[in-house]
């Protein structure tokens, strides 16, 4: 196999861009987009992984590599971001603004491809911030009211982040001298360095109070775009969160309570206010919420516990994966049920579209319940307390999954048909449901066991699966209809008030000019007999003034008291 | 044969500055013919020069005044920096200005203005003593006025008499402070580390006195709050002058003289003994945030950038006065970049209003659709602006970040994050409306730009994205900045 | 004949050649500038190889000797007259034939190369008397109302000054027994000797135009006509302004109570003139109270520059009478071609829609920018020195009220200024532009010379600094 040189990874999306330059290249440009995650693809499966490459004239000296968990990473995103862009060429055939669309769409995967394989920090927060900043392009790209007010609070909750991180990594950076993205999670980086690094990428990762972006952005994006917004870009934050944090070094209590409670708290809100929602891709938003947190989750452990890491980093990479897979899937599949008349094809597309779920409930079986075993079991040696409501949580988190799901099922069960949408989405997202069932024997990683299967790993999707009858009973037999708040959580109780309008008013009184004219009087001419007084005044000034005592003739010993006589 | 290029870099725009000036307004080939090669010819007599810095030649041209006073022009490697920046947007705004222009009246008289500020911002970059830049300084304060009354309007007139009461205040209070230091101290010629022996120790009060005059003077033209009041009024300018004053020639030109006093008159050690760093880097901190906060309200597009214009300028006296290699590295690259990234923001604001009329933020709707050139290049300098990587803004950002650690002071780093938000803040929306509203009803094309008026723009961003992109590259802003700062700290 | 003598006697023959072939008077006149343009540059290159170059006429030496003494300071006033003799015959052999005019400035030009170059007290009192009746020919040949009121007004106050000073020499030789300049450092030794001297300052300040006293100038040098107006404003009263500076001179630390009433009195006529000039609403009005305000700013550098023979910063004194004359020149002759194209000149009337700037008011700029003091001009050498020396010597208030003088200074001349940048919307776009003439040349020329002065000021300065004899 050649050798993939490890640019071309973000370039290549890149150079499509810059080649849309070019009005007449357009329609056949189009149909590349997809492929512009080629060689994205083939780097993260490449056997020998791609030799590292370092550019020292580029930024401040960037350095790109990819190690096992960055191909991981790159391989699903990659994946995604090519199936998304081929749904999203369909699905906005017709759009007028197609081309905006696809601009942002290529320059945020080029800066997900980038920071996947970016080693240093310049070149790291380039690509997050070209990421994070072309997503806002994507968001906003409806242009409706609701894509107005998610773009706002997208683009704000972004821009901190970014700075957060900025100043995170400069000191960082400072402190260490070194300006390798690992240096972070080295001895000498001052705690505050960390958090704020962190905290920039907790925004990204959707955690518990940063997460207010997130559903609003999702539901207000085309579907292609929050698939890869939830399949790809929240996972960026969780990259960038393994690699910033000391993990596996010296515990670290405090960041790790501080974490695990953002992440219960994600764990506990998500299923709460993602049921209530009214728009199958909010509710599969909040279950992102759930699943992020999970894996900010397992960071907290390993945080904690710093022996567990080396089980619990593959473990959150599967749990990514799968995630990744399934949540796309599910996105995907939204302008797919679109598509589909009511009837056998769109009863067909909602049970290809139960697999991806299930997974995402963790059924026994399927690659979810595998990863969050996984997950479960390398958490260990944690420190006094914590497994006690571990377990609960992790149970917790199953459940509402499980309950999320049945939610979106049922939404998009009950979706109109969108005459607008080509029936050619489908494709795309078949695509994907296929790759997601090949997708994990695929997907390079190692080091988690395989384990066996007990009864009561059924509960949370029987559970589920009973709340939810009870639920739809109680509901038909009470006449009940559920009115959906609208979205926004604590940011769409508030409404701007309308501007006043002006008051009539009398034009303002005119400004006097400020000219250097002072005075505009006439000057009055001076009559000679006052000139000859004052001659004669000053002469006898003068001969005044010319006899007061003098000092003597000599050189006077201050010279400056020049006025003094 | 020292004394030519100096010379030569100084002539290509004083001496074509009178030669303009005489020819009838209706000459518009000869003028433009002129113009340009004289730009030309000096972005190549600098890249000449650089190189020759670089290897370590150095110039001399001097004219003595009187005993003790003389007209010196040198080039060292600060110089090259700034004439660098000043020849290259030169031509691009001399491009631009042509196109601009075209049928408007009194061209003879702009353009032989134009040229003559040009020519003082090079006798400012290559002033060898504070006296010769004090002469280009005031020489620039003239040239610039009949810009700002260009249109001649009673509002331009206004602008005119203010920026000229702020800046011939300034020149005052700078013409004292030299003059005093020149009767301390004997002739001041610029020379790394300072050039004060030990005065300081003789006389601490009157140096920190002439500090204060001298930062107070040049102050003025870098728009250092309280004395900004000028820079949004003269917005009222055509816009390639708002360009030039704003990236070029003013604002730069006090920046740049920050730099010579803290540098290369007090040098960074007596400055930091006389306790003068802190309050500089205070009222440039100040500088920075107020300027943005008065951004944030503006709804002309013009005295937004201008508000801008003044929040940026304080970074590079912060990076001066942070008292850090590091930092010192982030304030010069910012002297190179927020110029590129200034400039580029005027001419595509400039080609908004010459090509669709648009002139406050409120009417950028649907920019991207009308002219999504001019917007491209606005979107590139905003977000290189608020310090978005791989964008010249980042660089500078970073070294003056990593400088503010550098020299103790963590809160620069809050300072640049709050500033960061507040260009985001200011920024954005425009953004937002340029790309993602829709054009409002019944907005009829506007005229179609000639490529004159879009070339430079586009050079500039490219520009940006170059200087941030290749930063590590040989010859780039940020490696000459390197090479500027190991001879001032050493 | 030695040099000397012959370019006091060239004009003065000039003048009666001028008189008597009225024809050709321009012709005449304007050879006789030139070639005393070249004598004065020839007496300076002489004087700056050799130093002062004395001669005494008929052998007559001190104590009673008329001699003529060219020393530095003289040949920078010899080479300032000559300057702008030169252009104001120009614009004058290029402008509309007055009678009288011709002799008139001969003799002007004369009695100042006298003035300059003697260095005994009777011949001064003789070169002065000329001058000052001269210029009330000049100032009454506009022939108009004004002009002869202002003339007479003129007339008059020069009367008591002359007359003043006369008295003043008189006492003074009855003091000290001799004419020649010796006399002014025995008078300062004696009560009545400075009395003497208090009686000729009190008549320069008059002839001067320093303010208070200043009361008949603005008239006469508004209501002249234009080359009048620069010959009167630029030279006549360097004429006082000279004498003043070499009483200063000559006195040593005696003169000390001279140098403080200057001083003060300067300081008052930068302030009035510089607040009449803001108010003034006609255009030759503002540059002749930008005049009072000038020859306050000259006289409070002699003042202030202490005891010549121990600082040298009476040159900054001298610097700033050379700039002022070479830019007040171009100003009024500036002046002249603007009311010309205008045919009025009110200021607020500058903003004529259907007449674009013209040279003339480009010149009136180049002017501006010399008066105001700002580099390179020899008004910023000049003012640089004096505040240098003023800072040595710990005169901070008289640099903060230099530095009101000058912000002042371009606060009144930016009123004129920024009329001359008019465009736009203001100027219709038919607007003509007025024609060059040989005024604009003049003045063009005058105002770039003031501009360039301070590049060239090595050069005065080097002659200021050789020794007097």
């Amino acid at each position: 196999m050649i050798a993939l040189p490890l640019w071309l990874v973000p370039a290549a999306p890149l150079a499509l861009i810059l080649l849309f330059a070019l009005p007449q290249a357009r329609d056949a440009l189009r149909s590349l987009l997809p492929l512009a995650a080629l060689p994205a693809l083939l780097a993260a499966l490449a056997a020998p992984g791609p030799m590292p490459v370092q550019l020292d004239w580029l930024l401040l000296g960037a350095e790109f590599a990819l190690n096992d968990t960055g191909a991981a990473f790159l391989f699903f995103t990659a994946v995604l971001w090519g199936l998304a862009g081929w749904q999203a060429l369909r699905l906005l055939a017709d759009d007028p603004h197609r081309d905006r669309f696809l601009a942002c769409f290529l320059l945020a995967m080029s800066g997900n491809f980038g920071l996947l394989v970016a080693q240093d920090m310049a070149s790291f927060y380039s690509f997050f911030s070209m990421m994070s900043l072309a997503s806002w392009g994507l968001v906003l790209h409806g242009s409706g009211v609701a894509q107005r007010f998610a773009g706002k609070v997208y683009i704000a909750f972004a821009v901190v982040g970014e700075v957060a991180l900025f100043a995170g990594l400069a000191m960082g950076a400072f402190a260490t001298g070194d300006l390798a993205l690992s240096a972070m999670a080295a001895e000498g980086v001052p705690p505050l360095a960390v958090a704020l690094a962190a905290g920039g990428l907790l925004v990204k990762l959707g955690a518990v109070p940063l997460h207010l972006w997130l559903p609003l952005a999702h539901s207000a994006a085309p579907a292609p775009a929050s698939a890869v917004l939830s399949g790809a870009m929240l996972k960026a934050g969780l990259f960038g969160l393994m690699i910033v944090l000391p993990l596996g070094d010296a515990p670290w209590p405090a960041a790790a309570a501080a974490l695990a409670a953002m992440a219960l708290a994600g764990l506990v809100l998500a299923p709460a206010l993602g049921l209530v929602q009214g728009d199958p891709k909010s509710v599969l938003a909040y279950s992102s919420i759930g699943q992020m947190s999970l894996m900010a989750l397992g960071l907290a452990a390993a945080l904690a516990a710093p022996g567990s890491w080396t089980l619990i980093a593959p473990a959150l990479v599967l749990l990514a994966i799968l995630h990744a897979f399934a949540k796309a899937s599910l996105f995907l599949g939204v302008p797919a049920v679109w598509a589909s008349p009511r009837g056998a094809t769109r009863r067909a597309v909602l049970l290809t579209l139960a697999l991806p779920a299930l997974a995402l409930a963790g059924l026994p079986g399927t690659g979810g319940f595998f990863a969050k075993n996984a997950l479960k079991t390398a958490i260990v040696d944690l420190p006094q307390g914590w497994m006690l409501w571990l377990v609960p949580a992790l149970f917790l988190a199953s459940l509402g999954t499980a309950l999320l799901m049945i939610r979106a099922l049922l939404l998009l069960g009950s979706a109109k048909r969108k005459p607008s949408v080509p029936a050619d989405v489908l494709l795309p997202w078949f695509g994907l449901v296929l790759f997601s069932g090949v997708g994990l024997s695929l997907a390079p990683v190692n080091g988690v066991a395989p384990l066996s299967i007990k009864l009561s790993d059924f509960l949370p999707v029987v559970l589920a699966g009973t709340f939810a009858l009870l639920a739809l009973a109680l509901a038909r037999a009470a006449h009940l209809r559920f009115d959906p708040p609208t979205p926004g959580e604590i940011l769409g109780l508030f409404r701007r008030e309308p501007d006043p309008k002006p008051l009539p008013m009398l034009p303002p009184p005119p400004r006097r000019s400020r000219g250097l004219v002072l005075y505009r009087g006439r000057l009055r001419t001076t009559r000679p007999e006052q000139g000859s007084l004052a001659i004669l005044g000053m002469t006898a000034a003068l001969a005044l003034f010319a006899l007061l005592p003098t000092p003597t003739v000599e050189v006077t010993d201050h010279p400056s008291e020049i006025t003094s006589p | 044969m020292s004394f030519f290029l100096p010379l030569a870099i100084l002539m290509t725009s004083l001496g074509v500055a009178p030669v303009i000036l005489m020819m009838p307004d209706s000459a518009r080939r000869l003028r433009t013919g002129v113009n340009l090669a004289a730009a030309s010819l000096k972005v190549a007599l600098v890249a000449w020069l650089s190189y020759e810095v670089a290897h370590g030649t150095s110039f001399d041209l001097r004219h003595s005044i009187a005993q003790g006073l003389e007209l010196h022009l040198q080039a060292d490697a600060l110089s090259v920096l700034f004439l660098a920046l000043s020849s290259i947007l030169w031509l691009l705004t001399t491009i631009y200005a042509v196109g601009y222009l075209e049928g408007g009246t009194d061209r003879s008289r702009f353009f032989g203005f134009f040229s003559l500020c040009v020519a003082s911002t090079v006798g400012i970059a290559m002033a060898g003593n504070l006296f010769t830049f004090l002469v280009f300084f005031e020489l620039l304060t003239l040239a610039t006025w009949p810009l700002v009354v260009h249109r001649g309007t009673s509002e331009a007139h206004r602008a005119g008499r203010i920026y000229l009461a702020y800046t011939l205040g300034g020149g005052l209070a700078l013409t004292l402070g030299t003059i005093w230091l020149y009767a301390l101290a004997g002739e001041v010629a610029f020379e790394p580390r300072g050039v004060l022996g030990d005065i300081p120790e003789t006389s601490p009060l009157a140096l920190t006195a002439i500090f204060v005059l001298l930062i107070a003077g040049v102050g003025v033209k870098a728009a250092l709050v309280p004395l900004h009041g000028w820079l949004p009024l003269s917005m009222v300018a055509p816009a390639p002058v708002s360009a030039l004053l704003h990236a070029v020639a003013v604002v730069k030109a006090g920046a740049f003289g920050i730099m010579r006093i803290v540098y290369d008159v007090y040098g960074v050690e007596t400055v930091q003994a006389l306790g003068l760093a802190a309050p500089l880097a205070a009222l440039a901190a100040l500088t920075i945030l107020w300027g943005s906060f008065r951004a944030l309200t503006q709804d002309d597009l013009k005295k937004r950038l201008a508000y801008s214009t003044v929040s940026q300028v304080s970074y590079i006296t912060l990076g001066v006065a942070l008292i850090s290699p590091v930092a010192a590295i982030g304030g010069l690259a910012h002297l190179v970049h927020q110029g590129i990234m200034k400039i580029t923001l005027f001419l595509a604001a400039g080609n908004f209003a010459e090509g669709e009329g648009v002139k406050t933020v409120r009417a950028m709707d649907g920019m991207g659709k009308r002219m999504p050139g001019a917007m491209l290049a606005f979107t590139v300098g905003a977000l290189g602006m608020i310090g978005i990587p791989p964008l010249a803004g980042f660089v500078s950002k970073w070294y003056l970040g990593a400088g503010g650690l550098d020299a103790g002071q963590p809160m620069v780093i809050a300072l640049l994050a709050g500033s960061s938000l507040l260009n985001a803040a200011y920024f954005l929306p425009i953004l937002y409306r340029g790309w993602f509203c829709a054009p409002p009803e019944g907005v009829t094309p506007g005229r179609r730009l000639g490529w004159m008026l879009a070339i430079p723009p586009a050079t500039t961003a490219t520009l940006v994205l170059a200087a941030g992109l290749l930063a590590s590259a040989p010859f780039s802003p940020l490696g000459w900045t390197r090479f500027i700062v190991s001879l001032e700290y050493l | 004949m030695s040099d000397i003598s012959l370019i006091v006697l060239l004009p003065l023959l000039a003048a009666v050649l001028t008189a008597a072939l009225p024809r050709q008077a321009a012709a005449i006149g304007t050879l006789a500038t030139g070639l005393n343009a070249f004598l004065a540059a020839n007496l300076g290159r002489q004087i700056l190889h050799s130093g002062t170059v004395t001669e005494a006429i008929g052998d007559w030496t001190a104590p009673l000797g008329i001699t003529f003494d060219a020393n530095g300071l003289a040949s920078v006033m010899l080479a300032m007259a000559a300057i702008v003799g030169l252009a104001v015959s120009l614009q004058a052999a290029a402008g509309p034939a007055r009678a009288g005019f011709w002799p008139l400035w001969m003799a002007t030009l004369g009695a100042l190369n006298g003035l300059f170059l003697s260095s005994d007290l009777f011949n001064i009192y003789v070169a002065f008397e000329i001058l000052g009746l001269a210029a009330v020919g000049l100032t009454a040949l506009a022939g108009t109302r004004a002009s002869l009121r202002a003339a007479f007004d003129y007339l008059t106050a020069g009367l008591v000054g002359s007359l003043l000073v006369l008295l003043g020499i008189a006492l003074s030789y009855s003091v000290t027994g001799r004419v020649d300049m010796e006399a002014v450092a025995m008078l300062t030794q004696s009560d009545t000797g400075r009395i003497a001297l208090a009686l000729i300052a009190a008549g320069l300040v008059v002839k001067a135009a320093l303010f208070p006293l200043h009361f008949w100038m603005p008239g006469a040098h508004s209501s002249a006509a234009p080359a009048a107006s620069a010959l009167l404003s630029a030279l006549v009263v360097k004429g006082a302004l000279y004498l003043v500076l070499r009483l200063s001179l000559e006195g040593g630390a005696g003169t000390e109570f001279l140098r403080n009433t200057l001083a003060v009195l300067g300081a008052g006529g930068m302030l009035w003139g510089a607040w009449n000039a803001l108010r003034a609403e006609r255009l030759k009005l503002l540059v002749a109270h930008s005049t009072v305000a000038q020859i306050g700013l000259i006289a409070l550098a002699i003042g202030v520059a202490g005891n010549p023979l121990e600082t040298g910063l009476w040159q900054a004194a001298a610097l700033l009478m050379l700039s002022h004359a070479l830019a007040k020149a171009a100003m009024f002759l500036a002046v002249g071609r603007i009311a010309e194209a205008l045919g009025h000149d009110r200021i607020s009337g500058l903003n004529r829609e259907e007449l674009r700037p013209g040279p003339a008011e480009f010149a009136f700029a180049i002017a501006a920018i010399s008066l105001v003091g700002l580099p390179p001009t020899a008004g910023f050498i000049g003012k640089w020195f004096l505040i240098e020396g003023l800072i040595d010597k710990g005169g901070i208030h008289w640099i903060a009220l230099i530095l009101l003088g000058t912000a002042l200074s371009a606060a009144y001349l930016s009123r004129v200024v920024s009329r001359c940048l008019r465009g736009g919307p203001h100027v219709s776009a038919t607007a003509r532009r007025p024609p060059w003439r040989t005024g604009d040349v003049a003045a063009l020329g005058l105002a770039t010379g003031a501009l360039l002065l301070g590049l060239a000021a090595a050069l005065p300065i080097s002659l200021l600094e050789t020794p007097f004899a």
